[in-house]
């Protein structure tokens, strides 16, 4: 307890202190589009975007209780008409209501929770194929050699280079009328380009490190090979392969930005591009305030990724 | 007698170093027969673990070859359990699971009801019956060698192999499980091979002790026969002036064989010459006890 008000306190110090050199520092820098956002109006930047999303979400709620009121009025008039048919001997169709979307710009929140949706989209496409193929790389000693090379050379290549390739490779194969956007598949298809090569490397070694004592054990019992993978290899590799969950979504959502902000996919990453774009004096503390959020939650990304490593890991469980 | 049950003929293994071919067993012949308590006895390094590797079928023989059963081992198989030094239970499963793992892998003919009860009866009979639920690692050394114990027996081999089963136990524990061993492998009686650095468990444990000679090209320098009659029992066994008159003989064989060519583990020779230096004090007081 002791230890922990002391962790505690020490932090809470850094981080005035911290807030302290950004109010004096921000206020000396000017920029075209005015002075740096200071914590101040960044704070404000965040009521703002609150305030902008309670404004929309009234909105929205209107109309769609004038919706409801339109779909309302629709089936009435059905319904006479039918009565009408009905008099005249006619036969009748009715019709369905078909709702027009709302068209509204997205929020804050929406936006963020966009850019978690393609940034686990991605996470899970690149877990899918990393770990498999981590653990073949990790049994045979001759795959691994074979592919080594190759993983080491694609491992480097930043978001950025991919991004025209997996543009135009997406813009080919997805058709117009898929259910996905275009501009997400492209952002979690690069968020997964890139988040791949952690866990990949890490499953194979943590296939290839499981110790000979236990592996003994599966030869002398002669158990089958799905056995063998799923009791034996895959336990033993488990902290490995967490480790290199945790760093891929880490590595991850540090790419989504960058792909959201070319890619134009409707999250975080849009909504700085979008504001900068914007050039309003106020719209650099939104772009502040982005920052910030983003910060936090790949914080929170880190910590879950860690509670599940602990959760599925016997070594520290 | 007649058709030896486990034979070893002209086994050697040879492994490639970069300066040449190391030998390191050579020419062992060997003939078990069914239900036989075989320890082996030898310094470090002279091979007695590729040894059992081999009957293991974990490693091939480079010449020769072992046949159980006049079948040639040629690869693992539930026929041979091993017990290892380290355990080797899985950590990420209880004791019961791992257990379960071996019955279920390899005692197919077994509904899974009966194949959970033998689980329970197997730890029930080394005493863990209180630790099913535990894993390896929330239990002692000893519980675990137990749980290994138990996880070899019931998977009914027909030769069980154990790799210096008590070595990394003390003392007292170490004692305790050799003779619960002893009862339960009276009560199972199957083939059993132990390496052994432990003369006395060898003694009280085996009928015949297999003297290897040092590396390299190891082969079996002479058998001593136990002849002490079954069940035995420690205290009994330490009133016998036979025990006695069998321990210094082999004591002797280890002290000769201990020569120029020591194996090149310093650590694990200092600690036998200590070893020996105890054991020599001890004896020199029941001397002059006697006196």
């Amino acid at each position: 307890m002791q230890s922990f008000i002391k962790t505690f306190s020490l932090s809470l110090v850094a981080l005035l202190i911290f807030l302290g050199a950004w109010d004096v520092f921000a206020k000396s820098i000017e920029t075209s589009l005015g002075t740096f956002p200071t914590p101040a109006s960044t704070w404000s930047a965040f009521q703002d975007l609150w305030t902008e999303y309670e404004d929309e979400r009234a909105k929205r709620k209107e109309y769609e209780e004038g919706m409801a009121e339109k779909e309302k009025l629709h089936y009435e008039r059905q319904e006479r008409r039918r009565v009408r048919s009905e008099e005249l001997g006619k036969e009748f169709t009715p019709r369905e209501f078909k709702p027009a979307p709302y068209a509204g710009k997205p929020t804050y929140p929406e936006q963020i929770m966009r850019s978690l949706t393609t940034v686990f989209f991605g996470f899970f496409l690149a877990s899918a194929i990393a770990i498999p193929l981590g653990i073949f790389c990790g049994m045979s000693k001759g795959l691994q050699t074979a592919l080594n090379p190759i993983i080491q050379l694609l491992k480097p290549v930043s978001p950025l280079a991919w991004l025209p390739l997996v543009t135009l490779v997406v813009s080919a194969k997805l058709s117009a009328d898929a259910n996905m956007e275009k501009s997400f598949v492209i952002s979690a298809v690069v968020v997964a380009l890139c988040s791949l090569w952690p866990t990949l490397i890490n499953t194979a070694l943590g296939v290839a490190s499981v110790s000979e004592d236990h592996l003994n054990v599966a030869r002398v019992l002669n158990v089958p090979t799905h056995v063998k993978i799923f009791r034996i290899v895959l336990p033993s590799a488990l902290p490995y392969i967490f480790a290199g969950l945790r760093i891929s979504l880490g590595i991850g959502w540090m790419v989504l930005i960058a792909a959201e902000m070319l890619a134009q996919n409707p999250g975080l990453g849009k909504f700085v591009w979008d504001m900068f774009q914007n050039g309003s004096s106020k719209t650099l503390g939104m772009i502040m305030a982005a920052v910030i959020t983003i910060g936090v939650i790949g914080l929170l990304l880190d910590r879950m990724m860690y509670l599940l490593e602990k959760v599925f890991s016997y070594e520290r469980g | 007698m007649n058709q030896p049950y486990l034979e070893f003929s002209d086994v050697t293994k040879t492994f490639p170093t970069p300066k040449g071919e190391f030998v390191a067993v050579e020419g062992v012949n060997l003939r078990v027969h069914e239900g036989e308590f075989l320890s082996i006895m030898g310094h470090s390094g002279c091979g007695k673990s590729t040894l059992l590797n081999m009957v293991a079928g974990m490693s091939r023989c480079s010449r020769g070859g072992i046949a159980l059963k006049g079948r040639e081992i040629v690869a693992p198989g539930p026929d041979r359990m091993v017990v290892f030094q380290n355990y080797s239970l899985l950590p990420w499963m209880t004791v019961y699971e791992n257990i379960y793992l071996a019955v279920k892998t390899c005692r197919k003919d077994l509904s899974k009801q009966e194949q959970k009860e033998e689980s329970e009866r197997y730890l029930e009979m080394v005493g863990l019956s209180h630790a099913l639920k535990r894993l390896p690692r929330e239990i002692s050394g000893g519980m675990q060698q137990r749980a290994s114990i138990a996880r070899a027996l019931a998977v009914h081999p027909q030769v069980l192999l154990l790799d210096e089963p008590f070595g990394a136990l003390d003392a007292l524990t170490r004692e305790e499980l050799q003779e619960e061993l002893l009862t339960i492998w009276e009560a199972s009686r199957c083939t059993v091979l132990m390496i052994t650095h432990d003369i006395d468990e060898a003694i009280l444990l085996s009928d015949r002790i297999v003297m290897m000679t040092n590396g390299p090209a190891a082969g079996i320098g002479t058998i001593f026969d136990v002849p002490f009659l079954r069940p035995r029992h420690r205290e009994t066994l330490l009133e016998d002036p036979g025990f006695y008159t069998l321990r210094n003989n082999v004591l002797s064989f280890l002290y000769q064989a201990e020569g120029p060519e020591l194996p090149s583990e310093p650590e694990n020779t200092i600690m036998y010459a200590e070893a020996y230096q105890e054991q020599e004090d001890k004896e020199e007081e029941l001397v002059i006890g006697d006196q």
